[in-house]
Parts: C-alpha cells; sequence; structure tokens
C-alpha cells in the first residue's frame, strides 16, 4: 500500500468526523441561529473536508463541498438565512458527502448505484443554488452593506473596471523553507476560477552576495475571475497566512482601491501602476488621471490599518467578516493546539496492552501464592509490592479503553431532529451524564439497543402534540438520555414523558400469547418486564421505524450479551423509563471467591454487601428447592442455592454461607459452600459455545492454574427471578 | 563557453546548487545560457533562480538566454506571465 | 504412542505437509491430490481419524473445570496455557455414553473455523494411535446410513490395513453455531 492509500485511511476517519461535527453544528444553528462560534466552526469543518479531499484529488467531493462552503460563506456574510429548511437541506447535504466518502471508500458496495447518486447530488447542488439567490455572480462591492467609512462613496465614479478580482501577494522569506511553493497556490487560485492575468513581482530578489536561493522574494498580482467569495479567495492562502501579505481588491471597484493597494505595496508608484496596467485592473488613462491626482495631492490616500496579516481595505467590507477572520485564526490556533495533545491509537495495539496486563495479573498471583506456600516471609512481602503495582498498572490501563459514552449520546440528536420531524411531533433531547466513561467495547455494542429504545419512545411512546395538548400536557415532549455510574457498574437510563404502559394490556397480551397464566399474582415491575419477552408487542400497526415486536427481546438479549441488564418502569399517560445497567469493563474485575460443590467461582466485588452464615432453620426452609427467601436482619431475602442451581448432588449438610449481593434496587442472597476470599481476576470470555449460558459470565484462571467461572450474577438472579415466576405460573 | 544545461528538477531542492553553478560561470567571466531541455519538474523556488539570474547577469553586463523549455515549462512561465524569450526587459 | 510424541510427530507432520501457505485445500485441509496426513485415535473402541492440518496439539487428560447447565458433552474448560479452551466429549457428542477417563485418555486440541476468527477446542479421546498418510484414493465417501456416526459427521471412509477408519468432518462435529445452539436448549429447558 503506498503512502496516499495510508493517509487515505485516516482521511476518510477524518472526514467522518468533521461531517458529525458539521451535523452537531447544524443541529444547534437550528436552535440558536446567532452562535457565531458554531457558525463558524460549520464552516472550518466544511471547509477542512474540502481541502484534504483535494489533496486525494477527489474531485467530486470538492466540487460538491465548494458549493455547501459557498453557502455557508454567505450565511456568514448575512446574506443567506439560516432558516428550517436550509438546516434541513444543509444536513441532506452533509449525508450526500458522507454518501459520496463512503463511495470513495469502498467502491464495490455503492456499484450500480452511481447514476442515482450523482442525480440526487446534482439535485441538492441545484437547491443550494436557489437558496444562494444566484447563478454565481461574485458579490458585487457596491450593493455590500456599507461597514467602513468610504469617503468616496459620493463621488462619481469614473470608469468602471471589469468584474474580476485583483489578489495582491506577497510571500514570505521564509515560504520555501516551509515547505510551501507560491506556484501550487497559484494553480489552487485557478481551480476557482480564471486566472486572467499573473504579473511576477521579482523586485524583491536582492543582489548577487545578498541572494539566499532557499528564500523567497517573489509576489504576485493576479487578477481572477471568480464567483466565489473573498473568504473563499483568502482561505486559498489559509496555510500561508502567517508566511504572506495578501490584499484582494473586489470586482467592479474604483480606481482609488487600487491606487489605496499600490500605497501599501513596497515597490514603487510607477512600477506598481505599470503591473496593474498590464493586470487589466485599471486603464493607462484612469492611471494617468489618478497619477496626476495625486501628486497634486487631491486624493488623500487612506490611513493603513494592518490587520494581522490580512489586510483588507475596500470599500463596505463587513466589518463581521474582518473580525470573524481574525477570530477565527484565534481558534484555528487554539483547536491545533487541543489536538496535538491527543493522540490516535490503534485498538488492536490497545487490546494487546491490555491482555499482557492481565496475563502480568495471573503471574503476579501465581507467583504470590507460591510465595505464601514456602511460608517465605521477605518473598511473600516482594511478591505482594509487585502485586500492587500491577494493580496499579491495570487501573491505568483500563482506564486508556475507557471513552466518554457521549459520542454515542450525541448521535441521537439527530435521529431525534429527523424523527420528530417527519412523524410531526414536537421532541425535545435532553442528555446528562455524558462525560459518563465506559469500556469502549461495551460502547460499541450499547448503540444499537439504545437506538432502538429510543425509537420506540419516539414512535410509540410521544403522543402527537394534539393530543398531548389534550391531555394537559406541553406540546413539546421530552426525551431524555442519562448515564452514570453506581456501585462498579454504569447504569443508562432512557426516559420519555409520552403516553406510558398500560400495566393490564399489557398483562392481557402476555396472557393471550402464553407467556404467562392468567390468575398468576405478578408485581408492577414483572409485568413491565415481560415486554422483554419474545414475540411481544403492544403496537396495534407495525410501523417500519420500529419494526414488529421482535424489538425488545433483541434489545435485551444484547444487554445482556455485554453483562448487564434492562428493565421498564412505566406509569400509564406520564411516560416510561428504560434503565440499562452495565458493567464498567469487559476485561478484569475484581472478585470474591467461593466454592460451591467443589467448583470454583468467582463474584465480582463490587456487588458483594455481605457475607452470612446460612443458619440451620433457613436451610430447611429452602430444604431442595434451588430458590427460596430467608431471614435476613428481619428482612426478606430471595436466595438462590448455587449447588441445586448448577444442578450439583447434593452434599451432606454442612454450615454453608450465604452472600448478599446487589445491583441496583435487587438484593439477593447465593447460598455458596465455602468462601475463599478476594482476589483480582481477568476475565477470559468463554466463547461462542457458552454465549447462551445464564449465569456464567466469563472464566478466569486462578493462581493454581486452575480455571474458575465467573458468574454473571445479575443474570443469574434474573433467570432464577424468571424460573421462580415460571413456576409460580405453572401454578407449583 | 557552452550553455549550461539546467538539471532535471528546477526546484528548492536543489536551488542553491543550481544557484552556485550559475555564480561559477559569471565569476569566470561567462554568459548564462541556459539550455531547459532537461527540465521536467519546476516550482517558484526555480522560478525565482530564473529570475535572479537574469538580473544577477544583467547587473554584470552579461549576456543571459533560457532555450528549449519543454512545454509544460513554457506553459509555467505563461501561468506567472513570464518570458525569458526575447532580450531581458529593462526591470526595475 | 504417548501424548508428547504424538504430539511431536504431529507437529513434524504438519511442517512436511504445508511447504507453503499457497496450498490449496478445501474445507477439511485436504489438498487436492496429495496424500494427507491423518491423526488416528481410539472412541469406545473405534478408530477414529482427523486431518492433522486442523490439530494444534495434544495434551493429557487434566480434569477440566465443570461449566453447570451445559450439555453432556460438554465436558468443561481447561486452562491452556492462559487460554480457557472448552472440552467435549466426543462420544457423548454422538450420542453414546460419555467417555470414561482412562490412563491414555488424551485431549486433542482443534483449531475450528469460526464466523469471526478461529476457535480453539478440545476434544477428549480414549488414547491416540498414530499419524499416518491415507491417500485420496484410499478415502471413500461416508455411507448414507449404516455407519453408527452420523454421515453428516464424517468426511469419508479411509482404509487402513484392510479396516476402515472413520475420518471426521471436523467443522462439521465441531460447529460452533451448532454446539452453541444445543446449549442453548440445554439452558432454556434449566
Amino acid at each position: 500500500m503506498n503512502i496516499l492509500d495510508q493517509a487515505a485511511g485516516t482521511f476518510f476517519a477524518e472526514v467522518r468526523e468533521m461531517l458529525a461535527q458539521m451535523e452537531d453544528c447544524l443541529l444547534r444553528l437550528e436552535a440558536d441561529p446567532d452562535d457565531r462560534d458554531t457558525l463558524d466552526a460549520l464552516f472550518r469543518s466544511a471547509h477542512t473536508i474540502k481541502g484534504s479531499a483535494g489533496l486525494f484529488g477527489f474531485d467530486q467531493v470538492v466540487s460538491f463541498t465548494h458549493e455547501v462552503e459557498t453557502v455557508l460563506d454567505q450565511v456568514r456574510e448575512g446574506t443567506v438565512d439560516l432558516s428550517a429548511p436550509m438546516v434541513a437541506l444543509l444536513l441532506r447535504c452533509a449525508d450526500m458527502i458522507g454518501v459520496l466518502i463512503g463511495r470513495l471508500e469502498s467502491p464495490s458496495s455503492y456499484a450500480g448505484e452511481d447514476t442515482g447518486r450523482e442525480a440526487e447530488a446534482l439535485a441538492l447542488v441545484g437547491e443550494l443554488k436557489a437558496a444562494r439567490g444566484d447563478a454565481g455572480t461574485p458579490a458585487p462591492a457596491p450593493n455590500a452593506p456599507v461597514g467602513t467609512s468610504t469617503p468616496d462613496a459620493g463621488d462619481a465614479p469614473t470608469d468602471p473596471v471589469c468584474g474580476a478580482w485583483h489578489v495582491s501577494v506577497r510571500f514570505g522569506r521564509d515560504m520555501f523553507r516551509n515547505g510551501m511553493d507560491p506556484l501550487a497556490f497559484i494553480r489552487y487560485l485557478g481551480t476557482l476560477g480564471d486566472i486572467e492575468h499573473v504579473e511576477t513581482v521579482d523586485d524583491a530578489i536582492p543582489e548577487k552576495p545578498d541572494f539566499d536561493a532557499e528564500s523567497c522574494y517573489l509576489g504576485f498580482e493576479i487578477r481572477l475571475a471568480t464567483a466565489a467569495s473573498r473568504s473563499a479567495i483568502e482561505e486559498a492562502f489559509s496555510f500561508v497566512r502567517d508566511d504572506c501579505e495578501l490584499r484582494l481588491v473586489p470586482p467592479g471597484s474604483r480606481i482609488d482601491a487600487y491606487l489605496a493597494l499600490i500605497d501599501q505595496l513596497p515597490e514603487a508608484y510607477e512600477r506598481l501602476g505599470a503591473i496593474l496596467v498590464a493586470c487589466g485592473a485599471v486603464t493607462p488613462g484612469e492611471l494617468e488621471r489618478a497619477l496626476a491626482l495625486q501628486a497634486q495631492g487631491a486624493t488623500q490616500a487612506k490611513p493603513v490599518e494592518p490587520i494581522g496579516s490580512l489586510l483588507v481595505r475596500e470599500t463596505g467590507v463587513p466589518r463581521r467578516v474582518v473580525d470573524a477572520a481574525i477570530g477565527k485564526q484565534g481558534k484555528a490556533r487554539e483547536t491545533r493546539a487541543e489536538e496535538s495533545r491527543l493522540l490516535r491509537i490503534s485498538s488492536d495495539k490497545l487490546d494487546g496492552l491490555i491482555n499482557l496486563v492481565g496475563e502480568l495479573v495471573i503471574a503476579g498471583a501465581g507467583a504470590n501464592l507460591l510465595a505464601q506456600r514456602a511460608k517465605d516471609r521477605p518473598l511473600t512481602e516482594a511478591t505482594q509490592t509487585v502485586l500492587r503495582l500491577v494493580e496499579d498498572i491495570r487501573n491505568s490501563a483500563l482506564q486508556l479503553r475507557m471513552v466518554q459514552i457521549n459520542e454515542t449520546f450525541t448521535r441521537f440528536r439527530r435521529v431525534v431532529h429527523d424523527v420528530s420531524q417527519s412523524l410531526g411531533k414536537h421532541i425535545e433531547l435532553s442528555i446528562s451524564g455524558a462525560e459518563t466513561e465506559l469500556d469502549k467495547s461495551v460502547v460499541e455494542r450499547i448503540g444499537d439497543p439504545l437506538m432502538h429504545l429510543v425509537r420506540n419512545a419516539l414512535d410509540h411512546g410521544i403522543e402527537m402534540p394534539e393530543d398531548r395538548v389534550a391531555a394537559g400536557k406541553p406540546a413539546t415532549a421530552k426525551v431524555s438520555l442519562n448515564a452514570f455510574h453506581d456501585s462498579g457498574s454504569i447504569v443508562i437510563e432512557v426516559t420519555d414523558d409520552g403516553r406510558g404502559l398500560d400495566r393490564d394490556r399489557i398483562l392481557r397480551k402476555a396472557i393471550e400469547r402464553g407467556l404467562v397464566e392468567a390468575g398468576t399474582p405478578l408485581t408492577d415491575a414483572e409485568v413491565m418486564n415481560l415486554v422483554f419477552e419474545a414475540g411481544f408487542s403492544t403496537a396495534e400497526q407495525v410501523t417500519d421505524l420500529s419494526g414488529r415486536g421482535v424489538g425488545m427481546d433483541v434489545v435485551r438479549r444484547n444487554i445482556e450479551a455485554l453483562r448487564g441488564t434492562v428493565s421498564l418502569a412505566s406509569r400509564l399517560g406520564e411516560g416510561t423509563r428504560v434503565t440499562i445497567r452495565l458493567p464498567l469493563t469487559l476485561a478484569i474485575i475484581d472478585g470474591f471467591l467461593v466454592d460451591v460443590a467443589g467448583g470454583s467461582y468467582v463474584l465480582p466485588l463490587d456487588l458483594v454487601r455481605e457475607c452470612v452464615d446460612l443458619r440451620p432453620d433457613c436451610a430447611e426452609q429452602i430444604g431442595d428447592a434451588a430458590v427460596g427467601c430467608i431471614d435476613l436482619h428481619g428482612e426478606v431475602l430471595p436466595v438462590v442455592h448455587l449447588a441445586a442451581w448448577f444442578g450439583r448432588p447434593r452434599t451432606e449438610s454442612r454450615r454453608r454461607s450465604v452472600v448478599v449481593v446487589q445491583f441496583g434496587e435487587q438484593r439477593a442472597g447465593l447460598v455458596v459452600d465455602r468462601l475463599l476470599g478476594e482476589f483480582q481476576t481477568v476475565i477470559k470470555p468463554l466463547g461462542k459455545l457458552f454465549a447462551q449460558l445464564k449465569g456464567i459470565g466469563g472464566s478466569t484462571i486462578l493462581g493454581s492454574g486452575e480455571v474458575a467461572l465467573i458468574l454473571d450474577v445479575p443474570s443469574l438472579v434474573a433467570s432464577a427471578a424468571r424460573g421462580a415466576a415460571a413456576q409460580y405460573a405453572a401454578g407449583r | 563557453m557552452s550553455a549550461i544545461g539546467l538539471p532535471e528538477e528546477l526546484t528548492i531542492y536543489n536551488a542553491s546548487a543550481t544557484a552556485a553553478l550559475f555564480d561559477a560561470r559569471l565569476a569566470e567571466g561567462g554568459d548564462l545560457d541556459l539550455d531547459a531541455a532537461s527540465v521536467v519538474e519546476v516550482d517558484a523556488a526555480g522560478i525565482q533562480l530564473l529570475l535572479a539570474a537574469r538580473r544577477h547577469a544583467a547587473a554584470l553586463q552579461r549576456g543571459f538566454s533560457l532555450c528549449n523549455a519543454p512545454a509544460s515549462l513554457q506553459s509555467t512561465f505563461a501561468l506567472l506571465g513570464l518570458s525569458f524569450d526575447a532580450a531581458p526587459e529593462a526591470s526595475a | 504412542m504417548n501424548t508428547s510424541a504424538s504430539s511431536k510427530a504431529v507437529s513434524m507432520h504438519r511442517q512436511a505437509a504445508r511447504p507453503s501457505d499457497q496450498v490449496d485445500e478445501d474445507a477439511d485441509g485436504l489438498a487436492d491430490g496429495e496424500p494427507a496426513q491423518f491423526l488416528t485415535f481410539s472412541l469406545n473402541g473405534e478408530m477414529f481419524a482427523v486431518a492433522i492440518s486442523h490439530i494444534k496439539e495434544i495434551i493429557e487428560f487434566g480434569q477440566p473445570t465443570e461449566v453447570p447447565m451445559m450439555p453432556a458433552f460438554i465436558r468443561g474448560v481447561i486452562n491452556l496455557r492462559g487460554a480457557v479452551v472448552p472440552v467435549i466429549d466426543l462420544n457423548a457428542r454422538f450420542g453414546r455414553e460419555a467417555s470414561a477417563v482412562s490412563r491414555r485418555s488424551c485431549i486433542v486440541i482443534v483449531e475450528v473455523p469460526a464466523e469471526d476468527g478461529a476457535q480453539d477446542i478440545g476434544i477428549m479421546v480414549d488414547a491416540v494411535s498414530e499419524v499416518l498418510e491415507i491417500p485420496a484414493s484410499e478415502i471413500e465417501p461416508a455411507p448414507s446410513f449404516g455407519s453408527r456416526i452420523r454421515s453428516a459427521f464424517l468426511q469419508g471412509m479411509g482404509k487402513v490395513d484392510g479396516r476402515f477408519v472413520m475420518i471426521l468432518s471436523i467443522g462439521q462435529v465441531l460447529s460452533v453455531d451448532e454446539l452453541a445452539q444445543l446449549g442453548e436448549a440445554a439452558n432454556a429447558s434449566a
């Protein structure tokens, strides 16, 4: 793979980031059109995409993005409004850029779509142009809003000159050394329009001894006929903004503008006059007249106020544009500084590192165990120290994998925006806890289930505005995404203030579908969770947004595959909340080792609240069953007798222990044979073979080399509860 | 004296070396007659070098000429509004 | 053959049989036209064979950690140099009684292709016999019925020393999808 291909990979990734930013900006601007910062960020994103695409010669992307950029530019200048239809159009354009990029990335998957897409792209460009209100004529200077004082605004116009920009540039000495080639910039200008004339100004080339072939003494006076805006032309030189002096004179400018230009340029008056005439910027006659006037001192040279390195002098340049340019410079520098503090790492390398750390944890535990057995005190202490350090490395390594859930959450802004529009509902999305971090592998896999839950809320949960108002609710519905840490887990809530779920209707449907026996006593929570059973759907018609009732059970399965749990709470008429609980990491946990019928099992330490002895009377209460209840400190505690649950032969009765676990609001007890203590453990996934195993979430290797199984406590308890419910339902 | 054959690359990368070549010829008392037949790549530093060479030759009252410019080089000259054909223009 | 010797024999044969990575193999590791190498082993008194291209190593039988609520043919999992590998009892897999553990019991570690990369699985066998070549001409297709093993599991019948050796189709016997489904079914009834 040549260098360009490698770079292209990064390019595609970065363009997608830019597009996500563009979308984000557009949605924000819809709410607050006056947000200059966001508007500038939006423009920057589009501009960066265009520039990068240009480097790779992706001409179609360049020209399409150019159209978008032109409109954005006009929005910045205030000549085009950022109305809701405009935002929608720009969102569609951003999508189209994504499609164009996708086609470049994997041509095979888009084969055959070509003509359709081309037409679509052209149609969008047409809409953009229509929205701009022009067919590409340059912004006429006399009509632009007046921002600066123009002493000769009222003068009788002399011969108007033709409509082309005059670009005057003097490159800095270090241009070549900084790796820049003025020739490339001029060629690039050529892509913006027609270069009518170029005058190379080599006046600054010094005499022989002082001439350094590697310094740049060149300047150029260029006449460019283009529909591009001032900013577009300026942006062409953005890479070398600090390395050159750029002055632009818009089309339709009068002679005074050129005289002002001449004032600022270092070369001699006559020389510059000759250059301008050669460029066609001024006619010889005008020049003579002007020079004559100048000699008489009648024309006052306008005071020069260089602003940064971009000196923009012309009647009617809006102050805003200038300020924006300066602001832009500042921000661009800030962003660059911030970005250089982040690093792109291949996730394979990170996973490799985490694996090694995992092996280190196990090896350390093994060494420690040997030291203890050898009853060598100094050695034991030494290995303890090693273990402590390894634990620190482990924690740091795991932190590397932690990613904010923000990325996942912000995707939903667009979804809510589009869906609520297409359904005709008013829906506001609020996000909190976006900075909550979780393991990157979890983040990757939680997106789809979350999407389904959100769409459910949008489609089925939220009522039409009229219905809401009739029910005394505000017309705008609220959907919220909330994330936070809670005792070693991450909790994600999807809440809506829609119509809520009808408990009785759910129960009826469940009975209809044979999921539950009529007359079974079930708590509200248990009824709600029936929604997650396969084949269940209370939507009267199938909409194409959420599909059939295959939804919720798939959601639950996906979440349980992540060793998480999901539950639902709702109040009819008020709203619904779905709560997802996930482990913080899929790699390493602090564990509590227990023995059940001769097998070693590990419980996540975070879930363990306390351990108590199993009193004989309680043991009798449970009897032979796998599930039962005991009295813990005066409260009822449901317990699972693990040996029985696992179908192990019952050993003779002896003092057993109950490990009390808690996750979320759920408390339960696990009856085990022996307690073996705390220790760190690396999770080794069991593989696809065991994917459907409820209650076992992985395995680990103990210091002795033995394999121990890790209990997936929430899943275990949930299936015990279901088993129990099924038992009750079956009338036992 | 024979013409100086310009290198394939007339760019920043060999600008100093090529300039030294010109200096040496001028120091020997010769004219700068440049043959551009081999030039394949040119950048602004290369163009600047030619402009400087022309000026420096004129300052020492030596001759300067450029011949056999390939089509691509000629079009670059045209883009920049430059001509190395006739006698050097009187520069400022 | 004891375990380490047969393991060594397997790796020697594998290296010999694969001069380059370009060998054109079909799904069960048989290069066209070349005599393929097989490991033969016994299971409940019958001889079976597996193409050695699937075999990673052979280890002595150590008591696997049992995994509850799984079908009987999954004996458990073992620690193979830091990786947790499931162990399948082939007898049970073929619907017969679980294997008895004897002095010669071994676990043959096999690499099974799966959707998302290969998975290592250990199969428990009564005893390993030897590594031998069976030329393609000596391999007959599995009978559609009559053999005591499901014909889908068999790649063919190899003629060795006048007897027939059942050549297992590892992809089918250890199909991760099928095994997982069986596991799911077992779980659902738990």
